[in-house]
C-alpha cells in the first residue's frame, strides 16, 4: 500500500511515496497506471506546488517516468543545483563575516539540513538562508548582512528600521534582507517560532549541535530541536508543501520510534509536544514514517486538525501571503496551543504587532533613528 | 547588479559564485579569473563535436573547451581567466566544487601557460618540496604529517608555478585543507574535518600550516615509492628528473587540448635545471610513517 490517502490523485500518491524512502511496490505499480495527463500533473506536483524535484529526480527512472517528464524534472533540479552552489557561497561569506563579530549563529533548514537528511545540498529545495541569533546580536548581525549589500526586503522596511528596538525583537521573530553578493533571500531569525511563548531554543546550546558540512563545521539545531522547529514552523504554514513534511518523515525515520518517544518527551517540556504530534501524525498517514508507540496508541485530539491539513495538500494550488491564508495559519496555531500564555502569544502576534510596530515606527521617525535601508 | 564573492589561492584571485571551499576568502578586487553558474558550460557541452578528443570527459565546442563529468557537471573554461559551470540534473554540489578546484582551475592555469604539477608541496628551509606519485602514494597523508610536525603545506594535490624567466620556478600559498581519507584523518586526530559529498570516500581536513602569504621557491621533487625496507633517498639524474616532472605535469592530457605541448616540454626541461629530483622509497605501513619524517627532517638540516 501507498502511504498517502487513497483517494488522493495518483500523481500526488506517487510523489509522497517518493520522499522519504525508496518508492515500494504499490508506488511504482501506482506509477505504471499513470497517463500522460498523471505526469504532466507529476510533474506541477513535484517542481511548482510541493517544490520536491530533487527528492523525487532520484526516483523518476524507477518509476519509468516518460521522457517529457524526467527531461522538466530534471531542468528543475539543475536550477536548484546552481541555486544551492550560489547559497552555499553566500552562507560560506555570511558565516566568515559573523564570526569577526563574534556572533556563532544557528543555521535553520537549508545546506545542513539536506547534507544531513537528504545526503547532498542538492536534493532539497531551498528558496533562501535562515539563521538564527540571540536577540542581543540581532543589531551586530544585521550590520556584517548590512556591509554585506544585503537590505530589508520591501515588505519589511519597518522592521529595517525598528533594528536595536524592543519592539521588534518583541513583536518579530525574523528580517527578511535581500539582494548581497549572490542576490538571494536571508532571514534573520531570533526567536524559532512566529509567537512569543512558544518553544524556542535561541541561545540553548545544548539544543545544537556542530555539524560538519560541505563549507566546514555548521551549528545547527540537534535533531529533537529541529524536530521542534520544523514542527512548528510547518505549522505555521498549514502544512501547504510537502517539502516541509518531508522534513519530518526523514528526521522520524533517523531518530526511530524510541528517539521519537524521547523527542515527544522534550517537546512536552518546551511546550511544543501538539505542534510535533500533529506532525509526526501527518507524516505517518501521507508519508508512512514512523510514529512514535505514545501516539499510536491512543486517539488522536487533532483527527480533525489532520483531516484539514490533509485538504491543504491535497489541495491543487495555494496561496500563500493572502489574509485567507494568513487567517488560516493563526486559527491551526490556536488549535495547537499549548495553555493560556502560547494563546496570547498567537493573539499578540495576529493582533497587536502591527499597531506596536506603527508605533514604533513613527515614534523612530520622530527621533531621526537611522535605518537599514 | 550583484557581485559573487571573492577568493585568493594560488596566486590568483578569483571571483566566483561558488564557495571555493579550499581557498581564502578575500576582499572585492579586480579578479584575475571569473567562476560562473549557469547554463553556458552545458550549452556548450550540446553544441560539441562528439569524439572530439580522445580523451573521456574532454570536448571542443564552438565556446572553448568543455570538461564533462557524468552526473556531476560540465566545466567550459576560456582563455586562462574564465570558468562557466553547468551542474549535471542531481549534480552533488559537493563534487561540482571538487572538479572546479580540481580538474577546471587546472585547465585554467595550463591556459595561462603556467606548468602545475601534481602533488603535495611542503615548505622546508630551502623553499618548496613537492611530493609526486601515483594516486593513492601517500602524498596528502604524508604533507599532513609534516604539517603536524610544523611544516607549512601549500597544497595536497596540486602546484601551479609562477615562474619568470631568469628566476627560479616559485609557488603561492594555495589550499587551506587537505583531501583525505577518513582512516589518514583519524590517525593524525586532527579538528575541522569536512564532508566533500556523501558519494565521496575523502573528506577535507583542515591544513595546520597553510603557508606564508608571500610565494616560495620550488627548489626539489620529491618522487613517492614503496618499499619494505629502511627508507631511502636516492637523487635523480637530469633525464630521469625530466621524465618525472613530464609524468607528474598535472592532467597532461589538457595540453594537447590546448595545444601547448611543445612549450610545455621546454618549460619542464629548464625547470629540472633548476630544482633537485629525488626518488623516496619509503615503507607505507602508517605505524612506520616517523622513520620517513626521520630521514626527511635529516635530509633537510644537512642542506
Amino acid at each position: 500500500m501507498s502511504a498517502a490517502p487513497e483517494h488522493w490523485p495518483i500523481a500526488l500518491r506517487v510523489v509522497c511515496g517518493c520522499l522519504v524512502t525508496e518508492p515500494s511496490e504499490a508506488t511504482l505499480e501506482l506509477a505504471a497506471s499513470m497517463t500522460p495527463a498523471h505526469w504532466h500533473n507529476f510533474n506541477h506536483l513535484a517542481c511548482v506546488r510541493h517544490r520536491v524535484a530533487q527528492v523525487v529526480a532520484l526516483h523518476v527512472d524507477s518509476l519509468g517516468a516518460p521522457p517529457a517528464t524526467v527531461e522538466e524534472i530534471r531542468r528543475e533540479t539543475r536550477a536548484c543545483t546552481i541555486e544551492t552552489l550560489r547559497q552555499g557561497a553566500a552562507l560560506r561569506e555570511l558565516l566568515a563575516r559573523l564570526a569577526e563579530v563574534d556572533v556563532d549563529p544557528v543555521v535553520l533548514k537549508g545546506l545542513p539540513l539536506a547534507e544531513h537528511l537528504y545526503g547532498s545540498a542538492g536534493n532539497r529545495h531551498a528558496r533562501d538562508i535562515d539563521i538564527l541569533v540571540p536577540p542581543a546580536q540581532i543589531g551586530a548581525a544585521a550590520g556584517v548582512l548590512e556591509a554585506l549589500d544585503y537590505r530589508p526586503a520591501p515588505q519589511y522596511r519597518l522592521r529595517g528600521r525598528l533594528v536595536g528596538t524592543r519592539a521588534l525583537a518583541e513583536e518579530c521573530y525574523d528580517l527578511e534582507f535581500h539582494g548581497g553578493r549572490v542576490s538571494l533571500p536571508i532571514e534573520l531569525h531570533w526567536r524559532t517560532s512566529h509567537y512569543a511563548g512558544w518553544p524556542d531554543f535561541t541561545g540553548d546550546e545544548k539544543l545544537t549541535r556542530v555539524q560538519d558540512t560541505s563549507l566546514g563545521p555548521v551549528r545547527v539545531p540537534n535533531d529533537c530541536a529541529n524536530l521542534v522547529y520544523l514542527a512548528g514552523h510547518g505549522s505555521m504554514h498549514a502544512w501547504a508543501r510537502l517539502k516541509w513534511l518531508a522534513d519530518i518523515g526523514r528526521l522520524a525515520h533517523a531518530r526511530g520510534e524510541d528517539g521519537l518517544e524521547e523527542d515527544l518527551e522534550l517537546s512536552r517540556k518546551l511546550g511544543g509536544e501538539a505542534p510535533l504530534a500533529l506532525a509526526l501524525r501527518l507524516s505517518h498517514q501521507v508519508l508512512g514514517s514512523p510514529l512514535p508507540v505514545s501516539l499510536a496508541t491512543r486517539p488522536s485530539p487533532t483527527t480533525r486538525l489532520e483531516a484539514q491539513m490533509c485538504r491543504v495538500i491535497e489541495a491543487p494550488e495555494i496561496a500563500p501571503g493572502t489574509w485567507r491564508y494568513k487567517l488560516s495559519a493563526n486559527i491551526v496555531s490556536l488549535q495547537l496551543a499549548d495553555g493560556p500564555a502560547q494563546i496570547m502569544g498567537v493573539l499578540r502576534y495576529a493582533l497587536w504587532r502591527r499597531i506596536r510596530l506603527g508605533l514604533a515606527g513613527l515614534v523612530s521617525r520622530f527621533r531621526g533613528r537611522p535605518a537599514l535601508q | 547588479m550583484t557581485t559573487p564573492a571573492f577568493y585568493r589561492g594560488s596566486g590568483l584571485l578569483f571571483q566566483s559564485d561558488i564557495a571555493l571551499t579550499e581557498y581564502t576568502p578575500a576582499d572585492a578586487s579586480d579578479p584575475d579569473a571569473v567562476i560562473e553558474t549557469g547554463e553556458r558550460a552545458a550549452k556548450a557541452a550540446a553544441d560539441a563535436e562528439p569524439q572530439t578528443w580522445e580523451y573521456d570527459g574532454f570536448q571542443a565546442s564552438p565556446l572553448g573547451p568543455v570538461i564533462i563529468v557524468p552526473d556531476v557537471a560540465a566545466y567550459l573554461v576560456t582563455g586562462g581567466n574564465r570558468i562557466d559551470v553547468s551542474p549535471m540534473p542531481g549534480g552533488d554540489p559537493g563534487m561540482v566544487r571538487l572538479y572546479l578546484i580540481g580538474s577546471a582551475i587546472g585547465m585554467l592555469f595550463h591556459q595561462r601557460g603556467q606548468v602545475i604539477l601534481h602533488g603535495a608541496a611542503v615548505v622546508q628551509s630551502s623553499g618548496i618540496t613537492l611530493f609526486t606519485g601515483p594516486s593513492g602514494a601517500g602524498k596528502s597523508t604524508l604533507a599532513a604529517h609534516l604539517a603536524a610536525r610544523g611544516h607549512a603545506v601549500l597544497g595536497d594535490d596540486t602546484l601551479p608555478l609562477d615562474w619568470e624567466k631568469g628566476h627560479a620556478p616559485r609557488a603561492w600559498p594555495g589550499a587551506r585543507v587537505f583531501k583525505l581519507c577518513q582512516d589518514a584523518a583519524d590517525r593524525l586526530e586532527t579538528a575541522g574535518q569536512t564532508r566533500i559529498a556523501e558519494s565521496y570516500e575523502k573528506i577535507f581536513v583542515e591544513n595546520p600550516c597553510p603557508g606564508p602569504e608571500t610565494p616560495v621557491p620550488l627548489s626539489e621533487i620529491v618522487l613517492l615509492e614503496r618499499t619494505e625496507a629502511t627508507p631511502e633517498l636516492t637523487r635523480m639524474n637530469g633525464l630521469e628528473a625530466v621524465a618525472i616532472i613530464a609524468r607528474n605535469t598535472y592532467r597532461p592530457e589538457y595540453l594537447r587540448l590546448i595545444g601547448t605541448e611543445g612549450r610545455h616540454f621546454e618549460q619542464i626541461a629548464a625547470l629540472s635545471a633548476h630544482v633537485r629530483t629525488y626518488r623516496l622509497a619509503r615503507p607505507w605501513d602508517a605505524a612506520r610513517m616517523d622513520e620517513t619524517l626521520d630521514l626527511l627532517s635529516e635530509h633537510w638540516g644537512a642542506k
